[in-house]
């Protein structure tokens, strides 16, 4: 088997790190984190249709288009949780996911990658990521920021959407010529999403932490 | 790495590199960054806090002057003046009536109890708030408190040095009853058979001292927590005065306080 195939199973199996630390905490988790849940949910049977897509040779594409959409919206909401300007941000979440609906149905349809709604997801996600810390340097919440699952997850969005957006920017150096092709963009993207789960598993592990502490503790005598 | 040109490897190499550097940098600048404003919000919360604590710390002390003023005054005018009134009224019972005997013992003992008892009052009076403090400054009423208390038990002697300043304001008195406190502590707990106050007049500053030959105090000793103590530390801390004790168990002990003459 190929390096990019290796990676992009590893890519795929990811998801479950996550969804595993999300098990164990199933009833206990905070709003933020169950938002993180069903989009961990939705990623995986994603990619699960995917491969049986991809096995009966069919077209894939509509599936990322949609599953974008989906992972658009579940992280708008999951920053308008913990943001205040509630009216600001429902409004950027309507428009945004209208035109990524029109994209997808009536500009580059289902069948193609999405790239301008991709290009556009990138900035919004980012913007709120940025928009986020900020806030945490204002209000400074906790002492130990390190324990803050939404830092991690936040970080997560962050290194996803930041260098997918890079990649955008330099995706035509990077299949240029003949020592270029489309599999370098697909594995740093795998890459890219590997790490994202990474960092999103330490956001649940850290919330995980929180939970079974307070629980102990409501516990002891 | 069949598949995969070697230009192909190295752009994934040095972008993947770039990648994770980008992060840890970014990561580790967050954590940084908000952990100093973490530590400059803390710093500025102690200084409210504290700001906030010597508010307290200085209303506390002006509510027990005023208090004291007050006492002091209900003692002198009401007190007093009734003590004044019923000696006037018994010496004109004593004119009037010629008392021999055991009724002359009576009267004579009941005159000596109402000087006693007016003597008393004017004393404790001053003693809450002397009067004259603001006229006559630092100097003459810590004199005027040491030739009170002197003889009661003790030998207290009064000495002063330098440039005598007629020193008055609020700062003053505060250096007053710092004073005040370390007598009291030294007449009622130390068993002091003599007790020197020494005052030394510099140009900026004043260093006061009160030594005595007692049993002397450790720093754990019971003295430190109490009230008097706390009134002590919490004064010398509003007038910037460096307190300092020095102790020499069994041998008696000196509490020197410097106190800077302009805040």
């Amino acid at each position: 088997m190929q390096f990019e195939f290796y990676i992009a199973y590893f890519s795929f199996g990811s998801i479950v790190i996550p969804l595993f630390i999300a098990m164990l905490q199933w009833k206990r988790m905070t709003d933020e984190l169950k938002i993180l849940r069903t989009l961990l949910i939705i990623s995986l049977l994603s990619d699960l249709l995917s491969l049986v897509l991809i096995t009966y040779s069919l077209n894939t594409y509509w599936i990322g288009n949609i599953f974008m959409i989906a992972q658009l919206a579940l992280l708008i909401i999951l920053f308008r949780s913990q943001l205040q300007y509630h009216n600001v941000i429902n409004s950027i979440l309507l428009t945004s996911i209208l035109f990524c609906l029109l994209n997808v149905g009536f500009i580059q349809g289902p069948f193609v990658f999405n790239s301008l709604s991709n290009v556009i997801a990138c900035l919004i996600l980012i913007s709120f990521c940025l928009y986020y810390f900020y806030h945490l340097l204002n209000d400074l919440p906790t002492i130990h920021i390190q324990h803050l699952p939404m830092l991690w997850i936040s970080f997560g969005v962050l290194t996803y959407y930041g260098g997918n957006f890079f990649l955008f920017l330099v995706k035509n150096y990077l299949t240029y010529g003949e020592t270029g092709s489309h599999k370098t963009m697909w594995i740093l993207h795998n890459l890219l999403n590997i790490v994202k789960n990474i960092l999103f598993a330490i956001g649940l592990w850290k919330g995980y932490r929180k939970v079974r502490s307070s629980t102990l503790s409501s516990l002891a005598p | 790495m069949e598949g995969l040109s070697q230009g192909e490897v190295i752009y994934i190499i040095v972008l993947g590199s770039l990648g994770m550097f980008l992060f840890i940098a970014g990561f580790a600048v967050f954590i940084s960054m908000y952990q100093k404003r973490m530590l400059q919000e803390q710093e500025k919360r102690r200084i409210i806090e504290l700001d906030y604590q010597q508010q307290m710390i200085q209303s506390q002390i002006d509510s027990q002057e005023t208090e004291r003023k007050r006492i002091a005054a209900d003692l002198h005018d009401s007190i007093g003046s009734l003590l004044w009134a019923a000696k006037l009224n018994i010496a004109y019972l004593g004119r009037l009536s010629n008392f021999n005997g055991e009724m002359k013992d009576s009267y004579l003992e009941t005159m000596k109890i109402l000087d006693q008892s007016i003597d008393s009052v004017k004393r404790i009076s001053w003693e809450l708030t002397p009067e004259a403090f603001h006229n006559t400054g630092l100097s003459s009423s810590i004199m005027e408190l040491c030739s009170r208390l002197n003889g009661k038990g003790q030998v207290i002697v009064f000495k002063e040095k330098g440039n005598q300043l007629f020193w008055k304001d609020d700062r003053a008195l505060m250096a007053f009853r710092i004073v005040q406190e370390l007598l009291n502590n030294a007449v009622k707990h130390a068993k002091a058979n003599s007790i020197l106050v020494n005052l030394n007049w510099n140009s900026n500053r004043l260093l006061i001292e009160v030594q005595d030959d007692g049993i002397g105090f450790t720093l754990n000793d019971k003295i430190r927590n109490g009230v008097g103590w706390w009134n002590i530390m919490h004064r010398s801390k509003m007038i910037d005065a460096a307190i300092e004790v020095k102790q020499n168990h069994q041998q008696g002990s000196a509490i020197e306080l410097t106190v800077p003459l302009s805040s």
